[in-house]
């Protein structure tokens, strides 16, 4: 972009500089010499059509061809550079497609895949489910979050696992009972192993 | 056998082949001139080898920085490339690719109105520059250096990509409706108010229009431009309004005059006679310009102290103002040789030499008004090249050149065939 940036820049420069524009003013009176050299060969000048001399071509005519000459060239120049510009911008645009493509992809997989994974174990726990534990790959950005998540939950899980097992052993009183219907909802991995 | 007496051996039979082989007008040249003549054609062909684009392969109209591209300077580029590898200048291989380089850009690149080419384009985009017209006579010149370029390559695909780019020109629509060529055409104002009514360099355009198949002209265009007479010094020609020497070579660098005749007028003839008159009109004129002292002549359309111009002698404009330029005389060498023999060797050693540089001759000078040049013209350098090749080498484009089936065609048409 910036590349890109100082490159127009620089042709603009480059085509108005002294030596481009000092270059352009000899061009401009050659091909009007030119075109007057040429205009001579023809029986027309016998008719007087035309001059009869390059010298009667000089001054206000010959000045006002080569002013208009110039003036053509300037708007060539500047087309000249107005399309290379358009080039330019669309090939940015083109790469800045690309670019902005990959970034959503990079972004929908590095942090809003975790996120979505995130939601997904959140669900899983408000159902008990105390036996999952998440997981992140190395390159996602969230993936600091994932120890001391599963620590908390693993410890959950310990504790309700022994409250539990606990619970299995202690006498079947009504208080016990309704203890045990509550835990129930809970999965703990202890469930799991037994 | 020495090598040393091999090389002198070697030399020695080069320049008695030189000697007494035809050359265009039977002249016999000594071993000195032969050598400067070889020198200025291989220094000549430089100017294409250093003005021509590496990427589109298109020749600049002049050395001068920032020049555009001229389409007829790169006819004559074209044309040098292949000339130069039959000198050894090139490798076939180097000539091949640099031709092929340029006719992919002619091809591809370049903008075309039914298949005339634009005068001035961008040496590095290809495309038209300075609202330049679509323009018949350089066409003409850059067909005829392609044509005559891929007769040096017979078995390749040039010959057939060069007659592609011939075919594809539509000759007939250059006239607009009437008898005689246009100049040219811009897409913003249509064909230019100026035709080739006249005697001038458009004779390429002529033959190469009415030997067309694809886009054929009626016979008629040949007889419809003016054949206008005058005299000087007792010269009865058939001349250019400004008297120019370069219109009466240009079409003579490929078309070989020197058997045809047009009703009782002899092309070739008549442009030796113009070049006679050139240089007769400068003796007369030595008292009043310096420029002209020491037998130095040559008035053609060059760089000037007031820029280009369209310098000429009598019969004609006959405008001048003692600037010389140096192309004339060796344009004129198959006509005049012992004239522009002897001009280019005072030009040569002119003033110690300033008037020659790395390129071969400059453009031309004005002693009067102390005014030189370093400028080198594109078309310019190709006419040396061209004439000078058909000198040294007995006429050597000429033959390939009349030898093309639409040259044929068009002596058949006009009935020019003595």
């Amino acid at each position: 972009m910036v590349g890109s940036y100082f490159g127009i820049w620089a042709s603009v420069i480059d085509a108005f500089s002294q030596a481009s524009v000092r270059n352009r003013v000899v061009t401009a009176a050659q091909i009007s010499e030119y075109e007057q050299a040429r205009q001579l060969v023809s029986k027309d000048v016998e008719a007087g059509l035309k001059p009869a001399s390059p010298l009667d071509n000089q001054g206000l005519l010959r000045a006002f061809r080569e002013t208009e000459l110039l003036g053509i060239r300037e708007q060539e120049l500047i087309r000249e550079i107005m399309n290379e510009t358009n080039k330019r911008m669309v090939h940015l645009g083109f790469v800045l497609i690309i670019l902005i493509g990959w970034s959503s992809i990079y972004l929908t997989h590095k942090v809003a895949g975790p996120i979505f994974k995130i939601k997904q174990y959140f669900d899983s726990l408000r159902a008990g489910d105390l036996t999952l534990r998440i997981q992140f790959r190395k390159s996602d950005e969230v993936r600091d979050l994932a120890p001391p998540f599963n620590e908390m939950v693993s410890s959950l899980d310990t504790s309700i696992g022994n409250m539990k097992r606990a619970l299995r052993e202690a006498p079947e009183i009504p208080l016990v009972q309704k203890l045990k219907r509550q835990l129930e909802h809970f999965k703990t991995t202890s469930d799991k192993l037994s | 056998m020495t090598n040393r007496s091999c090389s002198i051996v070697l030399v020695a039979c080069i320049f008695f082949v030189h000697s007494v082989s035809l050359t265009p007008s039977a002249f016999a040249l000594s071993q000195r001139d032969f050598i400067l003549l070889k020198k200025i054609q291989r220094d000549t062909f430089e100017y294409f080898l250093v003005h021509t684009d590496p990427e589109t392969g298109l020749a600049r109209d002049s050395s001068r920085p920032g020049a555009p591209v001229s389409i007829a300077a790169t006819g004559f580029a074209l044309a040098s490339f292949a000339i130069a590898s039959s000198h050894g200048w090139l490798s076939y291989r180097e000539a091949y690719q640099k031709i092929e380089q340029t006719f992919n850009t002619l091809e591809h690149k370049t903008p075309k109105q039914k298949g005339f080419f634009y005068h001035f384009l961008d040496p590095k985009t290809a495309k038209r520059i300075w609202g330049s017209e679509v323009s018949s006579i350089d066409t003409a010149l850059l067909i005829a250096g392609a044509l005559l370029a891929s007769s040096y390559f017979p078995g390749t695909s040039l010959p057939q990509r060069a007659q592609h780019l011939y075919e594809q020109t539509d000759w007939d629509w250059m006239r607009n409706n009437t008898l005689l060529f246009s100049h040219g055409w811009k897409p913003e104002s249509g064909f230019l108010p100026f035709y080739w009514d006249m005697y001038s360099e458009h004779l390429i355009l002529q033959a190469l229009a009415l030997g067309s198949r694809t886009h054929p002209v009626p016979r008629a265009v040949w007889s419809e431009w003016e054949r206008v007479h005058d005299a000087y010094n007792g010269k009865e020609i058939v001349y250019a309004y400004t008297g120019s020497l370069f219109t009466y070579q240009f079409s003579h660098a490929f078309i070989d005059f020197r058997h045809l005749n047009d009703g009782g007028i002899n092309y070739f003839d008549n442009s030796q006679k113009a070049t006679i008159a050139n240089r007769e009109f400068c003796a007369a004129h030595a008292d009043e310009y310096e420029s002209y002292r020491n037998r130095v002549w040559g008035l053609s359309a060059c760089l000037g102290p007031n820029g280009y111009k369209a310098y000429g002698a009598k019969p004609g404009n006959a405008y001048h103002d003692g600037t010389v330029a140096l192309h004339a005389a060796i344009g004129s060498i198959v006509f005049t040789p012992e004239e522009s023999i002897s001009a280019i060797r005072t030009l040569y050693e002119y003033d110690g030499g300033r008037l020659y540089g790395p390129l071969g001759f400059k453009n031309a000078f004005n002693a009067d008004r102390d005014w030189w040049t370093d400028d080198y013209l594109g078309v310019d350098q190709g006419m040396t090249f061209l004439m000078l090749e058909n000198f040294l080498n007995d006429g050597a484009i000429w033959n390939r050149f009349m030898n093309l089936p639409q040259i044929k065609h068009w002596i058949e048409r006009t009935a020019l065939s003595e």
